[in-house]
């Protein structure tokens, strides 16, 4: 195990931020921490990171207790914040320069590991700029680059795509996949689901300090009984209707709100083939119709009762 | 590690032209504002024996002793005091009328039946009231010897008769003369010192996880918090000592205002106060919780009440705090480094230097250690 977490209890005075969490990444994996905003990811990554104090627990990181003066493991261990950690007065190479040096004594050595972490972030045309300078994608490449330049084994990647455009996060998507590629484990929190589930080979969700359920994103969502979400584009439907297409086989709720049908059904075969025939017997006309799989959000909404995105 | 967290960390403070501006520009500007208000007041206002008058009556017709330290004084090729002796009437006519700084009278035979009265609160009403209180110490200190040990009065009679100190405390350098300007440019300096407080606030920002996210990253790093905050503390502290001299040397130089020839304490009182100036923001910034902003208003506000009490605004505050607040002047460390190099300048005696310098160390102490032990925590309850 490259992380165990055993029992963690965090208290803010009366708010209880940890309650009892318990989990372990192995080496190799991308371990996504998935829960809504002030579910406690942030204070769970920054206990690992012996940053904030517990109440109980145990933390052991690269199979040794986790304290403030564990530097052998601190050496093997790279953080990217949510925020961007950088200085306004150093240039984008010498930011990176810098935190690196923090780990790599050795300036020759450095420097190549340096330039490797501009080029893996795609910074080459902009080692000379001041971070006041930067986009807000390329800011965050930046922040990423100073948390990984000492190639870490261990990367923990704090909501480091929060207010990035689109392309921006395609490619940190794709840089924090190469890491793995390159042997490095990974801890990715996020509250996008579509992040999670895109990169990670592991997720872990959370909510008020408790893990409500692990595993992979298929294991998470063969654990939820909705198979199906279909939408359909329908002029008019009466309640008649509604009602014979409610008992069609696996349907678990039908509502008709602003022209479109939404049909949710549980796991089983033939789910959409059966709702067309339905829609046909029942003569409602329709025009575009649309199947999703189920999301993490609806694993997320079944456990809980609400939306991840709350 | 030193010389990698040392040089950024100079390279940093050099680029952060927000800092820069507060503690070399604007002291420079404020230096040169000076020179153009105060420029003329040496040769307008050069010193003048200070008008007394003391009442005559039995009382100071016997006190020999008094009438011997008040001749010292008012005599010579340098005289301190411009004395007369009159009835009471004609000296509270004189006072009145603004010809004389205070009247002296005595009512008693005791120390504390010399009083003083004054009618404002300017450089010449400062130093009678010094003169008088420690006079006044001295006869204290013959009296109490009279009722423990009555043989020994005749020495301490003596000693009190041939005094000499209160003239030699205040006895100017061969060179140097009373110039009123100085203590703007003094006070001045000890302002700009204290804003090495800017400094001293960063470092303590940039190892303290719970107060940005740039020192989470440096606490994650395998290397000891404290380590990175001395050796980045020792950039600042040289960077706030190099911006002084330049300072030091351009009130010096291209103002032509005077130190005196003591630049071997000069350049010992400037670091000594940078060390304060740096070691004081680093306190703030470790006591106060708060963001960065609320920390520079302390910074600020603490240096400029502590400047203006020292006279940087006005000279007769210095004088005024002094007279009333005796305390207050130990506590101000812009006072403490103003008044150092104004002991420096006028003092040939080292006493009142060395008390300012005592001071300066003491702050320096506090700090540092108030401040090791408020970032000695390596874990936060929250970020």
């Amino acid at each position: 195990m490259i992380v165990n977490v055993e029992q963690l209890v965090k208290r803010y005075d009366d708010l209880l931020a940890l309650d009892h969490l318990s989990f372990s990444v192995k080496q190799g994996e991308i371990f996504g921490l998935l829960g809504p905003n002030g579910s406690g990811k942030t204070t769970a990554i920054n206990c690992i990171l012996s940053l904030l104090s517990y109440d109980k627990g145990n933390i052991t990181v690269f199979g040794k207790e986790m304290t403030p003066e564990s530097y052998d493991s601190k050496k093997d261990i790279g953080i990217v914040m949510q925020n961007v950690a950088v200085y306004d007065e150093l240039t984008v190479y010498e930011n990176i320069d810098y935190f690196c040096g923090l780990y790599i004594t050795d300036k020759a050595k450095r420097k190549g590991l340096v330039n490797e972490a501009i080029a893996f972030t795609g910074l080459e045309d902009f080692q000379k700029f001041y971070p006041k300078k930067l986009s807000g994608g390329l800011l965050r490449r930046l922040n990423i680059a100073c948390g990984i330049a000492h190639k870490p084994k261990l990367i923990i990647m704090d909501e480091p795509t929060v207010a990035v455009d689109p392309q921006s996060r395609n490619k940190i998507l794709e840089g924090i996949q190469a890491l793995n590629a390159t042997g490095a484990t990974i801890i990715y929190t996020s509250h996008y689901m579509e992040e999670v589930e895109q990169i990670c080979t592991r997720i872990m969700i959370m909510d008020q300090g408790r893990v409500i359920a692990t595993g992979t994103k298929e294991e998470l969502k063969n654990r939820i009984t909705l198979g199906e979400k279909i939408t359909v584009e329908a002029l008019e439907v009466n309640e008649m209707q509604i009602s014979a297409l409610k008992k069609l086989p696996n349907i678990a709720s039908i509502t008709y709100n602003d022209k479109h049908l939404v049909i949710k059904s549980q796991k089983g075969k033939n789910n959409l083939e059966m709702v067309l025939h339905g829609l046909k017997e029942q003569q409602i006309g329709f025009g575009k119709i649309y199947s999703e799989v189920p999301t993490l959000n609806d694993v997320f909404l079944e456990i809980t009762g609400k939306e991840l995105r709350d | 590690m030193f010389i990698h967290l040392f040089t950024y960390r100079l390279k940093t403070l050099l680029r952060d032209r927000t800092v820069i501006f507060w503690t070399l520009m604007f002291p420079l500007v404020l230096a040169s504002l000076f020179k153009l208000a105060f420029g003329n007041l040496a040769s307008i206002d050069s010193f003048n024996p200070i008008p007394v008058v003391v009442i005559e009556n039995a009382y100071y017709a016997e006190d020999k002793g008094f009438q011997e330290a008040l001749r010292s004084l008012s005599e010579g090729e340098k005289p301190l005091l411009d004395l007369r002796v009159a009835s009471e009437a004609d000296a509270k006519l004189a006072l009145d009328g603004g010809k004389v700084d205070g009247i002296i009278e005595i009512k008693g035979t005791l120390a504390k039946d010399k009083t003083l009265v004054v009618a404002g609160t300017g450089l010449g009403e400062s130093i009678l009231r010094s003169f008088l209180e420690q006079y006044a110490e001295s006869q204290l200190f013959i009296e109490r010897i009279a009722k423990t040990n009555p043989e020994k009065v005749p020495q301490a009679v003596e000693a009190l008769v041939n005094r000499e100190s209160f003239r030699e405390e205040i006895s100017l350098g061969a060179k140097n003369k009373q110039n009123p300007e100085l203590n703007y440019f003094y006070s001045l300096l000890g302002m700009a010192c204290m804003y090495g407080a800017f400094f001293g606030t960063n470092e303590v920002n940039a190892i303290q996880a719970n107060i940005s996210t740039r020192a989470a990253r440096v606490n994650m790093a395998p290397v000891h918090k404290l380590k990175v905050f001395l050796y980045s503390g020792a950039a600042a502290l040289l960077v706030q000592i190099l911006e002084m001299f330049v300072l030091l040397l351009y009130i010096r130089f291209a103002l032509q205002v005077d130190f005196g020839e003591k630049w071997q304490l000069i350049v010992l009182t400037t670091i000594l106060s940078c060390f304060v100036g740096v070691a004081f923001g680093a306190f703030v910034s470790a006591c106060v919780k708060g963001n960065e902003g609320v920390k520079t208003a302390i910074v600020i506000s603490i240096s400029m009440l502590g400047s203006a009490l020292s006279g940087m605004m006005f000279a007769s505050i210095k004088y005024l705090v002094a007279a009333k607040l005796p305390l207050l002047k130990y506590i101000n460390p812009v006072n403490l480094v103003t008044d150092a190099y104004y002991a420096l300048y006028f003092f040939d005696d080292y006493s009142r230097y060395s008390v300012n310098m005592l001071g300066l160390a003491t702050f320096a102490v506090v700090f540092s250690l108030g401040t090791y032990l408020v970032i000695r925590g390596r874990k936060y309850a929250s970020l």
